[in-house]
């Protein structure tokens, strides 16, 4: 390497990486050679209970009142206004700040009993209630944010500031993949949901920020090709895109060892990836020989690419090929108005799919060790947002409490954690903040959330961040 | 007289004040000033020098013997002052610390008189130089040994008296007549008391190496029952009946970095359960003969896991090349070395044969887990992997194993999960596993066994 060709920022940068790097090598085992931020470093910590996890996440923020956090007392206080020592000087959005009055507004929908944890369950997840046995209620769950961008990228990289690596290229580069010929992290998003108010989601959620770019998430399309180019054009064959290919990476590796960046090396990375990807996507994605029993059990719904239920299918299919990390995303969760309307046709949408996900996995033996992560990135008002009647009422953000569940992968089957208010409001015992709930999973999978660290902007970087985020004992089995 | 004379006469005081010290001064277990304390302290970092240059000795004489490097002979008179000076002070500082820093015990005396000794070797050493080579070379040869047996002894004190043959190989121990297991003395106490299987072992881990009947530090030992209710210098640690009147309590409960806290000197501190379980058992009267299993709700401490595998380490070659030469991953299970190994083949499963499984039976004892779902083995492999001892999980879905196959599975004592989605496993074939004593999940998803 010449130096002298190096651009002082990326010297500077490099001698900062490679003494990271050293650190970091340290603490792994088997951490093999390269360049900053690049490769797996030897982990888990610990022996771990998932391999790998799946989040289901519910963009736009389910109202945990109308689902899974029952509050029987509500149906009387119909209208009445919430006590202001509830609200307490808590600054709302600007969608409702300005409201007159705030309304209670009780679920329109009745809740039942379910399983031999007797917990309620809304009548809006019939599908969720039947397996409901399986799942680690957390129903205090709590974020810093209110508005969506912040709390969105608060739940995925555990910061609400841009540029933070998020959960799945964390895995990714602490864990490594499983199956070289697949990415380490996948992103399915799902189709929206007609009439469903849908927030927009951006790549930067399943971001690398400082990590090495193969490490972020690689999106699968909803509709068309899953990943777009994987056929080769007309008049190219297999054989001479593989010389090409081989050409290009020939190139950059020149190029990388004459400045020595690191993007160039994540760039011979993706390379490589893709042309592997070229036969074990296909493969990955076609379903044809799925066996009755998988239709019988998602739904024929999952027939059709891109619906929710089908990215369940494509997250059981990539579990078994060794895919760390799958995130599918569901927009539509941002019930400000309507709630009456639009919530029965998000759960239709998602209910059986996260069933049959986690059923699936639990009769292929795979649930032991994959952990299912079910939840949006805050919670809803207990009070309406706007005009309140029996059967029309909206849901404004609300980051005080919400509920979350885990399946499989170690966590505690049929136990609920922590306790909210009588108006699913504020927390009364057992909080659980953003960062708690991902040192947990980082638990999970084997990982020391104070050891995955990488040195970026002259701070030991952590998912967790810098306040002292704990492992929620009582949700490990 | 000459120089050397007067020399060896000065020298020789402080040797006879330190025998002097040794026999109307011994350390009885009380703590004394901290001054005192405070050089006493520095014995341990001084007596690095005396061992260092003494064995300096031996190898510049045989380096000088060569006429051509007759300058490292004389060079040699020298270094042997040098040693005599270190050597008479470090025993001085050696004494300060045993007798200011309350230690006591027979390991103790046996170290101060060694180097006290040792003093004197090096006198008489330094004295015959010049005088008679072959004296000479005696006496350098008996001091060196010396030193090497006192240094011994330092080393038991410092860090305890198995600090060199604790982690020796087993072929070593026997040569050295030790026992086959690494001894922690003589267990004391029936392992169907109370005392004797809950109590002891903590005092085990956390006090015996500065309370023991070889060194007791405060006049306090804690190896023996009648040794923990008999106290320290300052009378009983354990108030029967009284947990928190009792000064083992006291001690081993303050904050860390109090000054009385024990374990001193930042060796781990006990657990909140391990303090629990001593106080439950002293509050319920302290008793030797106390059942087990007497107190309800005492907590269980859990001693280490047994080790998943052995350590992989020294495979680290034979596994890089198989990984490369079969298209199959062994990745570690968690940094912890005997945690175990994933036999991983999501990559290429179709190079998973029989041939590869065969390949991995000289690792066999160090994998366990085995992703084997949708690869070409058959029957043939459940043959070799029959002999992986430590294998925990082993996944077969969607593999051509028949039925009958599964037999050989029988022998595998560990094996908690077994995965055989879409295998042709039959009832008769499952119910046949059930005497592996470990199996808990046996899944049969798609399979004749689930119809």
């Amino acid at each position: 390497m010449s130096a002298s060709r190096q651009s002082r920022r990326l010297f500077i940068g490099q001698v900062g990486g490679v003494l990271g790097w050293a650190g970091l090598a340290a603490l792994g085992a088997a951490g093999a050679a390269g360049p900053a931020g690049a490769q797996s470093i030897g982990l888990p910590n610990i022996a771990p209970r998932a391999k790998r996890a799946i989040s289901l996440f519910m963009s736009g923020a389910p109202p945990q009142m109308d689902l899974l956090d029952y509050k029987p007392g509500l149906a009387a206080l119909f209208d009445a206004d919430l006590p202001d020592s509830v609200r307490g000087s808590q600054i709302l959005t600007g969608m409702t700040a300005g409201q007159s009055r705030f309304p209670i507004a009780p679920s329109y929908w009745k809740f039942a009993q379910y399983g031999a944890s007797g917990r309620w369950v809304s009548d809006l997840l019939p599908w969720t209630s039947r397996m409901i046995d399986e799942l680690t209620l957390i129903h205090t769950v709590n974020t810093d944010a209110i508005n969506h961008e912040p709390a969105i990228l608060l739940m995925n990289t555990g910061n609400m500031v841009p540029g933070k690596p998020s959960l799945g290229a964390w895995l990714s580069f602490g864990l490594g993949n499983m199956n070289e010929n697949l990415p380490a992290f996948v992103v399915l998003n799902s189709r929206l949901i007609a009439g469903a108010d849908n927030q927009p989601i951006a790549p930067r959620l399943w971001g690398s920020g400082f990590l090495s770019s193969e490490h972020a998430g690689v999106a699968f399309r909803s509709q068309g090709d899953p990943v777009l180019y994987l056929n080769d054009p007309a008049g190219l064959s297999h054989d001479m895109r593989k010389k090409l290919v081989e050409g290009i990476n020939a190139v950059n590796q020149l190029t990388y060892q004459e400045f020595g960046d690191p993007e160039t090396h994540a760039r011979i990375k993706q390379y490589e990836m893709a042309f592997r990807m070229q036969t074990s996507v296909p493969e990955l994605t076609n379903t044809g020989k799925e066996p009755q029993s998988t239709w019988d059990l998602y739904g024929e719904d999952a027939r059709v690419p891109g619906t929710f239920a089908y990215n369940c299918l494509l997250a059981r299919r990539m579990a078994e090929r060794g895919v760390r990390f799958t995130q599918i995303y569901q927009r539509g969760w941002d019930v400000h108005k309507n709630v009456v309307g639009n919530l029965p046709k998000l759960c239709a949408a998602t209910d059986r799919g996260c069933y049959a996900l986690v059923t699936d996995l639990k009769r292929r033996g795979l649930l032991d060790d994959t952990l299912v992560i079910w939840g949006g990135e805050f919670g809803r008002t207990v009070y309406s947002q706007g005009g309140l009647t029996k059967d029309n009422y909206g849901r404004d953000h609300h980051p005080r409490c919400f509920t979350m569940w885990l399946a499989g992968g170690g966590a505690k089957l049929g136990y609920s954690h922590g306790q909210t208010d009588e108006f699913s409001y504020n927390i009364v015992a057992d909080g659980v903040h953003v960062r708690d709930l991902n040192a947990t999973v980082l638990h999970l999978l084997g990982i020391d959330h104070e050891k995955l660290t990488f040195r970026f902007q002259g701070l030991d970087q952590k998912l967790t961040g810098v306040i002292p985020a704990k492992i929620v004992t009582e949700l490990l089995a | 007289m000459n120089t050397r004379a007067r020399l060896a006469l000065v020298a020789s005081l402080p040797i006879v004040a330190l025998f002097c010290l040794l026999i109307f001064a011994p350390p009885d277990g009380l703590e004394r000033a901290s001054l005192a304390q405070f050089f006493g302290h520095f014995h341990p970092l001084a007596v690095h020098m005396p061992i260092a240059l003494l064995l300096l000795v031996p190898l510049m004489e045989i380096a000088g013997v060569n006429e051509r490097r007759r300058h490292i002979h004389a060079a040699a008179a020298f270094v042997l002052g040098l040693v005599l000076i270190a050597a008479i002070v470090t025993p001085l500082l050696g004494w300060l610390l045993a007798w200011s820093a309350g230690y006591e015990g027979a390991l103790v005396t046996r170290h101060m008189w060694g180097g006290a000794s040792l003093a004197a070797a090096c006198w008489l050493t330094w004295l015959l130089r010049g005088h008679s080579g072959r004296l000479y070379a005696i006496a350098l040869v008996a001091t060196v040994g010396l030193m090497a047996w006192t240094g011994y002894r330092g080393g038991q004190l410092a860090h305890g008296e198995e600090h060199l043959t604790q982690h020796m190989p087993q072929a070593l121990r026997s040569l050295f007549g030790l026992p086959a297991i690494p001894g922690d003395g003589a267990p004391d106490g029936d392992p169907a008391t109370f005392y004797g299987a809950r109590v002891a072992p903590i005092l085990r881990e956390h006090c015996l190496q500065c309370h023991s009947a070889e060194k007791h530090r405060g006049g306090l030992r804690l190896g023996t029952y009648a040794s923990l209710m008999h106290g320290g210098k300052d009378g009983p640690v354990i108030v029967a009946g009284n947990a928190m009147a009792s000064e083992l309590h006291r001690r081993i409960s303050l904050p860390a970095g109090a000054k009385d806290v024990m374990p001193a000197e930042g060796k781990p501190h006990l657990s909140a359960a391990e303090i629990r379980l001593l106080d439950l058992w002293i509050a319920a009267g302290a008793s030797a003969s106390l059942p087990r299993d007497a107190i309800a709700g005492a907590p269980h401490i859990m001693g280490p896991e047994p080790p998943s595998a052995p350590d992989y380490r020294p495979q680290q070659q034979q596994i890089a090349s198989l990984e490369a030469a079969l298209g199959i991953q062994l990745v570690p299970r968690s940094q912890v070395p005997t945690d175990g190994l994933i036999l991983r083949t999501a990559s290429f499963p179709a190079r998973a044969n029989d041939a590869a499984i065969a390949r991995l039976v000289p690792l066999g004892p160090f994998i366990v887990d085995a992703e084997l779902a949708r690869t070409a083995i058959t029957d043939a492999a459940l043959k070799s992997l029959a002999s992986f001892a430590n294998l925990r999980r082993l996944d077969l879905s969607y593999t051509a194993i028949t039925a009958d196959g599964l037999h050989a599975l029988v022998a595998l004592k560990r094996l908690e999960t077994l995965n055989l989605t879409g295998t042709a496993a039959n009832a008769a074939a499952v119910a046949g596993l059930r005497s592996n004593p470990a199996l808990e999940h046996v899944y049969l998803f798609q399979t004749p066994a689930a119809d």
